[in-house]
C-alpha cells in the first residue's frame, strides 16, 4: 500500500481513538457533574492525550514525506480546514442562533459538537489523500 | 495567455542509463517511486531542488531534463 495512504489511515484511527476517549472523559464529567481536582486530572488527561496524538501527526507522520506527498497533504488539510469551518458555522453556530440559548442547549451536546468536527476534519483530509494517492503501479 | 507546459526526458534518460528503474531513480533523487512516476507521467511539476536531484543523477544539465513548451 502507498505509505501516504497508510498514515492517512493511521491518522484517521488516532484521532477517532483520541475523539472517543475524549467524548468518554466529557461524558464522565457531564454525567458526574465533576468540580475541583477531579475536574483539573480529566481536563490534563484529555489535554495528554490530544497532546500526544498532535505530536504523532506533527512529527512521526509527517517527517518522511517527500515533497509531492508534502504538496497533497497540504491541499487536504486545506479541505479539511474549510470542511471544519463550514460544519462550525452550520452545526454550531446556527444552532444557537436559530434554537437560542436559555437552556435549551444541554451543555453535553458541546463537546459532542467539537469531537464530531474534529472527526469530520480528519474523515475528510483522509479521505482526500486516499483519493488523491495514486495505486501503486509497475515498474516501467 | 495559456500556461507553459513542462515536458521531461527522464524515461529515456532512465534508459540510456542501464536500463535505471524508478525505483532507483527515487532512491538516488531522495523521494518515492510514486513521485518519479508522477513526474515522468507529467501530473505532478517537482520544484526546481527535485528538478536538479534528477538531472543529477543523469550527469546532465536540468534543462536537458525538462524542457518547457509553449
Amino acid at each position: 500500500m502507498n505509505r501516504l495512504r497508510k498514515k492517512a489511515i493511521n491518522e484517521m484511527i488516532l484521532v477517532v481513538i483520541c475523539c472517543v476517549i475524549m467524548l468518554f472523559c466529557f461524558g464522565h464529567m457531564t454525567a458526574m457533574n465533576t468540580q475541583g481536582i477531579e475536574y483539573i486530572f480529566i481536563m490534563l488527561f484529555v489535554g495528554s492525550i490530544t497532546g500526544v496524538v498532535a505530536y504523532i501527526k506533527l512529527n512521526k507522520l509527517e517527517n518522511k514525506l517527500d515533497e509531492r506527498e508534502r504538496s497533497i497533504r497540504d491541499a487536504a488539510a486545506k479541505y479539511s480546514y474549510m470542511v471544519y469551518v463550514g460544519y462550525t458555522m452550520v452545526f454550531s453556530m446556527t444552532s444557537f442562533f436559530l434554537v437560542g440559548g436559555k437552556g435549551n442547549i444541554a451543555v453535553w451536546t458541546l463537546p459532542i459538537m467539537f469531537a464530531v468536527g474534529l472527526l469530520i476534519a480528519q474523515i475528510v483530509q483522509s479521505m482526500y489523500i486516499i483519493g488523491k494517492c495514486p495505486e501503486e503501479l509497475d515498474d516501467e | 495567455m495559456s500556461k507553459p507546459v513542462i515536458t521531461n526526458n527522464i524515461r529515456r534518460l532512465r534508459f540510456d542509463n542501464g536500463q535505471m528503474t524508478q525505483q532507483a531513480l527515487a532512491d538516488r533523487a531522495g523521494v518515492t517511486r510514486q513521485t518519479i512516476i508522477a513526474v515522468e507521467a507529467q501530473k505532478y511539476t517537482p520544484s526546481l531542488q527535485l528538478a536538479f536531484s534528477i538531472a543529477k543523477v543523469f550527469g546532465v544539465g536540468v534543462e536537458d531534463v525538462f524542457e518547457v513548451v509553449g
